[in-house]
């Protein structure tokens, strides 16, 4: 290229990694002052950055890009609308409380709109659910040898790993450390790492018998999944590509939820689901400024209804056993929902 | 992707330091076909079939594809799919209610259910239940209409048939008559879609025509300023008048008094109808005769469609694209005055062109 500014020999140029987020912020429409205010923040001369901007908007590439550009913001608008139009309820932040809620409300109502909803009487049809504790499992099922993660404190991104390190102990063992342990992220049972329909631990299945208004009556092949573990487990922003049904069983859990419109988190998604994003840090991702965070307590009894593309935060606040399902009685095969592997 | 043609004015090659390089207008045109996901071999052949030698063509692709500039134009565009992805999700997902897809028929609905449900979420519903709510809207007819008001004067848009934008010309192609006289005629006039009073005539800010509005007097569950002319408003016209495909930028409720309209209405998630505006909020598309070759992305989507009756009002959420058709001699009103903000109007997608 040639050079399209004339410079001084010792003079200061952008990176090309800043170059590229110029290009990006000057098509996104960023307004001006902030984005030089951002350059110089970063070392670049007022000078320089002013004169980076003028070639950046003449360059024929950033030209040919306006169409693609206006494109994406024009799409970013109905998004907005649906942020704009979410906080005119009472309660943005919150999540509704319903119970009595009929199979075609809910289908209707959440599941189709991809709305989030705590249903306070699930237990009710699941009574032996709520006689699921530490001891209760460490007395039914204490010799059965399960695969737990661990290290997890060493690796805050042993989410996103495919095979994650893990330790393969009674489940007597890990209730005994789950109580000794105190709060920590350091272990935790989640079913990725095993089928809970299978083996020993399958007899815990009894307890959640068929006939579920929204939950079908299979228990196999990873529809349902069960996390079990010590108050200070984690499980970091994340979105999943099924609608999940998360039950709290024992012990309460902390969801951070955004509405699934709230896609500005893909863009900080490094090819995966998982977004390198802690809620609870003092540091909000600049571009959530705006955005629905819902942040609600899920106690023993109660299910959440998380839709499909919804991203979530999980954090327990005590000694924790929730079990999800996913096999609802209506479609639920969204694979292809991964907007953070476009790139 | 559609590939755009290239320019043709500017000389598509020029001498730049002794070697040959492309003209700016087609590095732009690379750059901008580049991120229609146009492949490598097919830009280069375009640029061949325009005399551009391999050689060139290449060394100028690799140029565009590698330049930092065009990795932050790729960030950018990759945003328009990653909302795509969620318009594939949300159509999708909107199938597998009872409902599946189509529109729900609902009374008595309370104005915190409608508000959780329907306003926020940016869903439309059919309300059954306006006539009970304001009997005396029953009683409305273009004779009944005529007999009270005849004599204001209104403005009506004529001339619509010779005028395919007729809408967008509106100012320009209304005309004054009498209110008597143009109920007379929109049950003589049989089907035709070349006189239509429309809300932007503003009748109900004319003293003779708001005065009808005493018969929506009675308070509303949904909404709390609504006999003001600035968000109630009157659409009068025979069977046949067309409003084409088009988004408004606030939340309406429609209130069908006498005849029967059709609606055809998308939900708002379907980001790809805001290809077509043009610096406006109509669409060139034709809802009833979509031309899915020259709108391909319109063939995946799910139109609502619903027939509205006398006593029913359709709620027609903000950004929901939507095409009415009169099926009978029509007279209705529009509401905007609903008890929860509704001004958007930054939301106007038709202006990033």
């Amino acid at each position: 290229m040639r050079d399209r500014v004339a410079r001084g020999a010792n003079e200061q140029r952008l990176s090309a990694a800043w170059q590229a987020w110029l290009a990006e912020n000057l098509l996104l429409a960023v307004p001006r002052p902030r984005i030089v205010a951002t350059l110089v923040a970063n070392g670049i001369s007022r000078r320089v950055a002013e004169l980076e901007i003028e070639a950046t908007l003449r360059s024929p590439i950033v030209v040919g890009a306006q169409h693609a550009a206006n494109r994406a913001r024009r799409y970013a608008l109905p998004a907005r609308l649906e942020r704009e139009t979410a906080k005119l309820v009472p309660s943005p932040r919150e999540i509704a409380r319903r119970s009595g809620l009929s199979r075609d409300e809910f289908f209707e109502r959440y599941y189709a709109a991809g709305v989030p909803v705590i249903l306070a009487d699930t237990f009710e049809r699941w009574p032996a659910l709520s006689g699921w504790s530490p001891d209760s499992l460490k007395e039914r099922l204490g010799s059965v040898e399960l695969e737990v993660t661990t290290g997890r404190d060493e690796d805050p991104a042993t989410h996103t790993h495919f095979k994650r390190p893990s330790t393969v102990m009674p489940l007597g063992e890990l209730c005994d450390r789950i109580v000794a342990a105190g709060t920590t992220n350091a272990f935790y049972l989640i079913s990725n790492d095993f089928d809970p329909s299978r083996g020993a631990l399958a007899r815990l299945l009894d307890d959640v018998g068929p006939g579920h208004p929204y939950i079908g009556d299979e228990r196999d092949d990873h529809c349902v999944l069960l996390w079990f573990g010590p108050k200070g487990t984690v499980t970091p922003l994340h979105h999943d590509t099924k609608n999940v049904l998360l039950c709290q069983v024992f012990g309460r859990k902390r969801v951070i939820l955004f509405p699934r419109f709230e896609l500005p988190l893909t863009g900080a998604l490094p090819n995966s689901l998982y977004a390198p994003i802690d809620m609870h840090s003092a540091e909000p991702f600049p571009e959530l400024a705006e955005s629905i965070r819902k942040d609600v307590t899920l106690s023993p009894g109660e299910a959440l209804f998380i839709p499909v593309g919804c991203f979530h935060q999980l954090h327990a606040l005590d000694t924790s056993i929730s079990l999800g399902f996913s096999n609802f009685r209506a479609p639920n095969r969204f694979d292809g929902y991964q907007p953070g592997m476009v790139r | 992707m559609r590939k755009r043609v290239g320019p043709r004015r500017k000389s598509r090659i020029e001498r730049e330091g002794g070697g040959l390089a492309l003209s700016e207008t087609w590095r732009a045109w690379v750059a901008e076909n580049a991120l229609r996901d146009v492949s490598r071999d097919d830009l280069r052949a375009t640029l061949e079939a325009h005399g551009v030698p391999r050689v060139v063509a290449d060394r100028e692709i690799d140029f565009v594809l590698g330049s930092p500039l065009f990795v932050g134009a790729r960030r950018v565009a990759n945003r328009a799919k990653r909302y795509e992805l969620l318009t594939r999700l949300c159509r999708e997902t909107a199938r597998l209610g009872p409902a599946g897809g189509t529109i729900t028929r609902r009374s008595s609905l309370s104005w915190e259910e409608f508000l959780d449900r329907y306003y926020a979420t940016g869903i439309p519903v059919v309300l059954t239940d306006t006539f009970d709510t304001w009997p005396l809207l029953a009683h409305w007819s273009p004779a009944s209409l005529k007999a009270r008001a005849g004599d204001a004067d209104v403005e009506v848009v004529t001339g619509r048939d010779g005028d395919p934008a007729c809408d967008a010309h509106h100012a320009k192609l209304s005309r004054t008559m009498r209110f008597g006289d143009l109920c007379d005629r929109i049950t003589v006039a049989g089907s035709t879609n070349d006189f239509y009073m429309i809300a932007n005539n503003l009748a109900t800010q004319r003293p003779a025509i708001s005065a009808l509005l005493e018969d929506v007097r009675a308070p509303h569950p949904l909404l709390d300023e609504w006999r003001d002319g600035e968000c109630a408003f009157l659409w009068v016209g025979p069977a046949g008048t067309v409003t084409p495909l088009h988004h408004d930028t606030s939340n309406v409720l429609i209130c069908q008094v006498f005849g029967r309209k059709r609606i055809r209405l998308y939900r708002r998630f379907e980001v790809a109808l805001t290809d077509e505006l043009h610096d406006a909020v109509y669409s060139p598309i034709d809802a009833e005769h979509p031309d899915f070759e020259a709108f391909p992305a319109y063939a995946a989507m799910d139109p609502i469609e619903v027939d509205l009756s006398p006593g029913e009002a359709l709620f027609v959420p903000i950004g929901c694209f939507h095409h009415v058709r009169a099926l009978e001699p029509s007279i209705n009103l529009t509401f905007t005055g609903f008890r929860a903000p509704n001004r958007f109007i930054w939301y106007f997608p038709g202006g990033l062109r």
